[in-house]
């Protein structure tokens, strides 16, 4: 995609202009890679390509571009230039050509195995003149024939009774040729191989199979696999990697499976085609060769060949999971990380740092609650050590994680002991922080041990405030609480920390395979949970107080065994969350619970609900004592949205809660550091899966532009949650347009693998409905986006191009606008006059500088880096007047000129000097035809529309909207409101106030000075020459 | 060299706090003249323009053209520590890294002594034509700064409807709208408190109340604004200096439709 490092060339020369200085300009935008950029972009959040990826990502552009009253026109891809389909083809060469090196090679390599082999069966069998030894030698090697001049074959001296039974201790792929010579073959050398008529098996002979067999095999294995003629497909070609993963992987398993059943050809179709035995392991060996490619390109389709980090480990399996991935949301004050896909999806929801504290709280508390049994001290702490080694043995990490947390809630505990254990308490504290934490520090520890009930008060209301800032519904804990007062506290704890060792273990032999299982299973949830649907698309508010511990530790360790029980839980929590607003009576909530747990039990089995319910009786008492602390009016005031009037002791503790705050701020903040590690984790397994596609995929991206389009694609994420909120503060009770809805991934599925067949077509078009129905004009170009853009600006019918293709300014682009939607606030502008000030650079310089570093339209030449390119064009430019032959003439005059051996410079420059000793290691060979007119042709006058007609901007259509994301996104009518409602209000308030023009329209610019650009050194001397010499002529 | 002494601090204090909230890094231009200063803010919409002429120091010399890249909010920070009273003098040499600004206490033999850092930034301007405007207002500088305060409550865009001896300030919101008119009105007396219209032609401009919410913050330096606007050109608001303005440009906001 565009020329070769282009963009590090100009990059400094570009300026940052405000989105609010685009307003009423008319900007052409390039939508060409936009739906490439989509593909990548949701395919590396879920680790596969959604099917609504480009409506979602083109409707999220197109809003931004009208809030900030930008007058856009899409401009799509025509046909492809003939110029850009030979350089793919040739690259696509290139990269075969590199596979074939590799292929000589190994055959070399085993060519002179093969001789070794050879020589050695000579020494072991020249001593043994016996035939039947030979003939055992002869079945034991794979390679039986190469044997030494004074030998004679067997073949030639035996009946041919014996000769079969020797055939049958032969292996069946490779059917030894029957000899039927009449004469004894003498080798001509050691590798001539005698004649033979054709091949003769036994009847009786098992191994083959018989006609009827074989239709009856092939017949199970279609030919088509999702309208795709596995005959004809090849695996290596540029449609092929187009192809959907699934798709991929279905197909090259087939023809794997083909491959080895007698080479997809039965007996008589074999005899037919190879009279010559040559040619029959000829085509084995290729036939080998081709199994072992695709079984290569099944692993890296199935992402086995990358997912396998250093440490064994295969930390894909949590980021190749269907509908979990970790996300990294913007909150009010900083960013927090989600682990599911439904919560954390809308800013209100996203702390789910409070959520790990409140379960963590939990779990303290559940291991707390053993002390209160009959049992002594001492097994308690026991018990608590040994659970808490258990987790750290097993989930290191996520230990590590929320260590910090773990100590306020300690604390926590520790207080809840001293007010019921009044003798015991101080110690037991003591013992219980030295044992659990080792990073505690020792400071906070004393002063924690001397915490007053008061404090714990504190830290308590601290806590709920915590929930509060992310949710209104905090009440809830404490209702839960006293309603599960009923449950007798059970001694659960010993099972539930054997499972805690279990658990992981049960994980780690999982392989990759079952994750789809898995979540098609999760897929097909059955339908009593739809109540709760209404809930469940919503994003689930309340942190689930009454998860129970291992809950969230199992959902670290072992990701997709308890995907249903996050389904299950939240949306029942948030619904009984709903219930407690609406001040329904707990007995309903509690049947909703139990109808969920019901639910599960039926799905889980016996453990799930035991471990499910002995927890949650587990936590609910502890949230008991909680209750009794006497906690609640401050929970409740604290915690609900209305103005409910706190008695003066809230009110007391209200500010106290402010005056601890510092010390609950620092675990935040740990946890917080911690928790950024993980997303970079799983941002980068996530992007393991492209690997090996994108390697395929390189008709339009790099591995390096694709590195930078996921970087700018999960800023453009982060930037449309900015903007989503800046356009509707109340976003918090709906989720957000991340596209994550699990009961849509399965139909979606289904569809996609329909719909796979042209892809980018029918994309196209859903798009540009889209565009039709925002009421924003497109047009197709006759040949490529970019020129068509170039001409729109000429033709004056645009004020600016968006584009991250660096093409556009080979076409003669200006006013050039890149990464628009990576920021919230800033684009980068390129001036055409800029670029030739600051980089001496002019669109005839960009072409030369395309065809030494290579573009869509030529290959460039090999060894040559931007910096070099730089220094040809500096080095060569055009000195005088009338000399018009151009930079890249006279380099090609001088190279020729050494080429041939002529020496005409008596004093070279440095640079030259360097060029020359580059290009010798090079072996660079220039013809008299370098640089290709064709090419500057085709950038200079590129088959475009002159078609003069203005443009014109229609309003968005609202109700045609919602229904074409209803149905084609999948998107609850809530959800387009959400951005589009306020977005609609906005451009009428516009139109009504007016539209705010800029200075810019008015009064023309002029500059005076530019700061200096730093660049690297030798570019600058570089540019620093191009730009003096440019301003000479 | 670059020497300007002004008799008071607080004419330059006022200057930059006018200016910072709009504008951040702006280059000022010395000249023999004076010091000039353009400056567009972020979204380009407002420009201000400030010439602080020879006369306005009390000392003055530059021999040689220098451009001082200064960060205003830094700027602001170091000259607010400066009674108003004081002597302040702005020091700098010919191809500057830093400015130096003495302050010297005029009761007292007290000289501080600070040095800004300077900063590298493009200097570019826009050219602005001196041109014919449809009318022109000079009213006093507080009741304009009342009348956006006021009306900035009810909408984010300010009308501007200029009739026949008549200027009518409009806002139109969601809670409801608001309009002030002001006539011309001669005080004898106090020559600053009058209001003047002249009129060629009769203008009805939109301006963004976000922007003239930053004019207003330049009332303290003159006693009246002068407003010029004529149709579909930024309008020009000046605050007239003991020697030189400060004058905002601002683009108007136009109807789709149009």
């Amino acid at each position: 995609m565009g020329v070769t490092s282009l963009w590090d060339i100009i990059g400094p020369s570009a300026r940052p202009v405000r989105l609010e200085a685009l307003s009423r300009k008319r900007l052409a935008v390039d939508a060409s890679i936009w739906i490439y950029q989509f593909l990548k972009a949701v395919r590396d959040k879920d680790g596969r390509a959604m099917k609504n990826a480009h409506i979602v990502g083109f409707f999220r552009r197109i809003c931004k571009l009208l809030y900030f009253g930008i007058l856009p026109v899409f401009v799509f891809d025509g046909a492809v230039h003939p110029l850009k389909k030979k350089t793919i083809l040739e690259r696509k060469n290139r990269r075969e050509g590199q596979r074939a090196n590799a292929k000589t090679t190994a055959e070399k390599l085993l060519a002179i195995q093969l001789q070794k082999l050879a020589e050695k069966n000579y020494i072991l069998k020249s001593p043994q003149k016996n035939k039947t030894s030979l003939k055992k030698e002869v079945s034991m090697h794979p390679i039986p024939y190469r044997d030494t001049a004074p030998m004679v074959y067997f073949e030639d001296l035996v009946n041919h009774q014996k000769q079969e039974n020797a055939n049958s201790h032969l292996p069946t792929d490779e059917e030894p040729p029957n000899m039927d010579l009449k004469k004894p073959f003498r080798k001509v050398d050691e590798y001539q191989l005698p004649e033979i008529d054709g091949f003769r098996t036994s009847l009786s002979d098992t191994r083959v199979l018989t006609e009827q067999e074989y239709t009856e095999l092939t017949a199970v294995l279609d030919d088509h696999i999702d309208g795709i003629d596995l005959r004809t497909v090849d695996p290596s070609s540029q449609e092929f990697a187009e192809l959907r993963l699934e798709t991929q992987y279905m197909i090259l398993s087939n023809l794997r499976i083909r491959s080895r059943l007698r080479m997809g050809f039965s007996k008589t179709q074999l005899e037919t085609l190879f009279p010559n035995s040559m040619d029959f392991s000829r085509f084995q060996i290729q036939m080998v060769q081709k199994r072992n490619y695709l079984t290569q390109r099944l692993m890296s389709a199935a992402g086995m060949d990358s997912g396998v980090a250093a440490d064994g480990t295969q930390s894909r399996r949590i980021a190749g999971e269907k509908d979990r991935s970790y996300m990294l949301h913007r909150v009010d004050n900083g960013y927090a990380l989600s682990i599911d896909s439904e919560a954390g999806t809308s800013t209100g929801n996203a702390i789910v740092l409070d959520e790990v504290k409140e379960e963590e709280e939990e779990s303290d508390i559940d291991w707390e609650d053993v002390p209160t049994e009959p049992g002594p001290q001492k097994p308690a702490t026991d018990l608590f050590d040994s659970g808490s080694n258990l987790l750290d043995a097993n989930s290191g990490s996520l230990y590590a994680l929320s260590n910090p947390v773990l100590d306020a809630f300690h604390d926590v505990d520790a207080q809840l002991h001293r007010r019921r254990l009044y003798q015991q308490d101080l110690e037991l504290s003591a013992t219980l922080l030295q044992s659990e934490v080792e990073a505690i520090d020792k400071v906070e520890m004393e002063h924690v041990i001397e915490l007053s009930k008061q404090d714990l008060l504190r830290k308590l209301s601290k806590l709920q405030m915590l929930k509060s800032d992310a949710f209104e519904l905090v009440a809830q804990p404490v209702v839960l609480q006293g309603d599960l007062k009923c449950d007798p506290a059970p001694a659960f704890s010993f099972g539930a920390s054997s499972l805690f060792g279990s658990r992981p273990t049960l994980a780690v032999p999982k392989t990759d395979f079952e994750i789809p299982q898995l979540s098609t299973d999760a897929n097909e949830k059955p339908t009593p949970t739809t109540p709760h649907r209404n809930v469940a698309d919503k994003p689930v508010k309340a942190p689930p107080p009454t998860m129970p511990s291992w809950f969230d530790n199992s959902l670290s360790f072992n990701p997709y065994s308890d995907y249903n029980m996050t389904v299950a839980d939240k949306p029942q929590l948030s619904e009984t969350a709903d219930e407690l607003a609406g001040l329904v009576s707990w007995e309903k909530v509690e049947s909703y619970l139990n109808d969920e747990r019901n639910h599960r039990d039926f799905r889980d089995g016996e453990l799930h609900r035991n471990i499910k319910s002995e927890s949650v009786k587990g936590a609910s008492n502890t949230q008991l004592q909680i209750a009794q602390s006497n906690y609640e009016t401050i929970a409740r005031a604290t915690a609900t949205d209305m103005p409910i009037p706190i008695d003066e002791r809230g009110r007391k503790q209200e500010d106290s809660i402010k005056a601890t705050e510092h010390l609950l701020n620092r675990p935040e903040s740990t946890d917080i550091k911690v928790n950024t590690d993980t997303p970079q984790n799983v941002s980068t397994t996530i992007s393991s899966p492209l690997v090996p596609d994108s390697a395929d995929f390189d008709y339009e991206f790099s591995d390096n532009e694709l590195m930078d389009l996921e970087v700018q694609l999960q800023n453009e994420e982060a930037a449309y949650d900015t903007f989503r909120t800046t356009l509707n503060p109340n976003t918090s009770t709906i989720s957000s347009t991340a596209i994550t809805n699990l009961d849509l991934l399965h139909e979606q599925r289904k569809a996609q693998l329909r719909d796979s067949d042209s892809p980018t077509q029918t994309m196209i078009l859903d798009v540009q409905e889209l565009l039709m129905r925002f009421g924003i004009p497109f047009i197709t170009a006759p040949t490529e986006a970019e020129s068509q853009c170039c001409e729109l600006l000429k033709l004056g019918l645009v004020d600016g191009i968006v584009t991250d293709d660096s093409d556009v300014f080979l076409f003669g682009g200006d006013t050039v606008y890149r990464n628009m939607f990576s920021d919230g606030k800033y684009v980068e502008c390129y001036f055409m006059s800029d670029i030739e000030r600051d980089v001496g650079l002019t669109q005839a310089n960009l072409i030369n500088l395309a065809l030494l570093l290579g573009s869509d339209y030529t290959e460039g030449l090999k060894g040559v880096g931007k910096v070099m390119a730089m220094e040809i064009l500096a080095e060569f430019a055009s000195t005088g007047e009338g000399d018009d032959t151009g930079p890249l003439v006279n380099f090609r005059n001088w190279w020729r000129d050494i080429q041939n051996g002529r020496q005409v410079e008596d004093e070279p420059t440095v640079i030259r000097k360097k060029l020359k000793k580059v290009f010798q290691k090079l072996h660079l060979h220039l013809t008299d035809s370098f640089p290709p007119k064709e090419v500057a042709q085709a950038y200079l006058f590129p088959e475009v529309d002159h078609d003069k007609a203005a443009f014109k901007w229609g309003t968005p259509d609202l109700d045609r909207l919602r229904t074409f994301l209803m149905y084609n996104a999948g998107w609850s009518q809530a959800k387009v409101d959400e951005v589009l409602v306020p977005l609609i209000k906005d451009i009428n308030k516009k139109k009504t106030e007016g539209v705010q023009s800029t200075l810019g329209e008015f009064y023309p610019r002029e500059v005076i000075s530019r700061k200096e650009i730093s660049r690297g050194k030798r570019l600058k001397q570089a540019t620093d020459k191009l730009s003096k010499k440019q301003k000479k002529s | 060299m670059l020497e300007g002494k002004f008799d008071e601090a607080s004419l330059l204090k006022k200057i930059i706090d006018a200016i910072k909230d709009c504008v951040q890094l702006c280059n000022f231009n010395c000249t023999e003249k004076g010091i000039t200063l353009q400056a567009v803010d972020d979204s380009r919409v407002l420009l201000v323009s400030l010439l602080i002429g020879e006369e306005a120091f009390t000392d003055y010399r530059c021999d040689r053209n220098i451009t001082l890249g200064v960060d205003l909010s830094s700027f602001s920070k170091m000259i607010k520590c400066g009674n108003n009273e004081d002597f302040l003098t702005l020091i700098a040499e010919d191809s500057p890294d830093t400015v130096l600004v003495v302050f010297e206490d005029k009761n007292r033999e007290r000289i501080s002594e600070y040095s800004l850092k300077l900063m590298d930034i493009d200097n570019e301007f826009l050219k602005i034509d001196d041109m014919d405007y449809d009318s022109v207002i000079t009213m006093p500088a507080g009741e304009f700064a009342k009348i956006v305060r006021d009306l900035k409550n009810l909408s984010e865009s300010l009308g501007i409807l200029v009739t026949k001896d008549t200027v009518k300030f409009l806002s139109e919101g969601d809670i409801g709208s608001g309009s002030v008119v002001v006539k011309p009105f001669t005080d004898l007396e106090k020559p600053e408190n009058s209001v003047k219209v002249s009129l060629k032609k009769p203008v009805n401009l939109t301006f963004g109340l976000k922007y003239l919410s930053d004019i207003i913050k330049a009332t303290n330096l003159a006693e009246s604004v002068t407003i010029k606007i004529a149709d579909k050109v930024p309008a020009l608001f000046e605050y007239k200096l003991p020697s030189g303005y400060l004058r905002f440009y601002l683009a108007p906001k136009f109807d789709e439709e149009e």
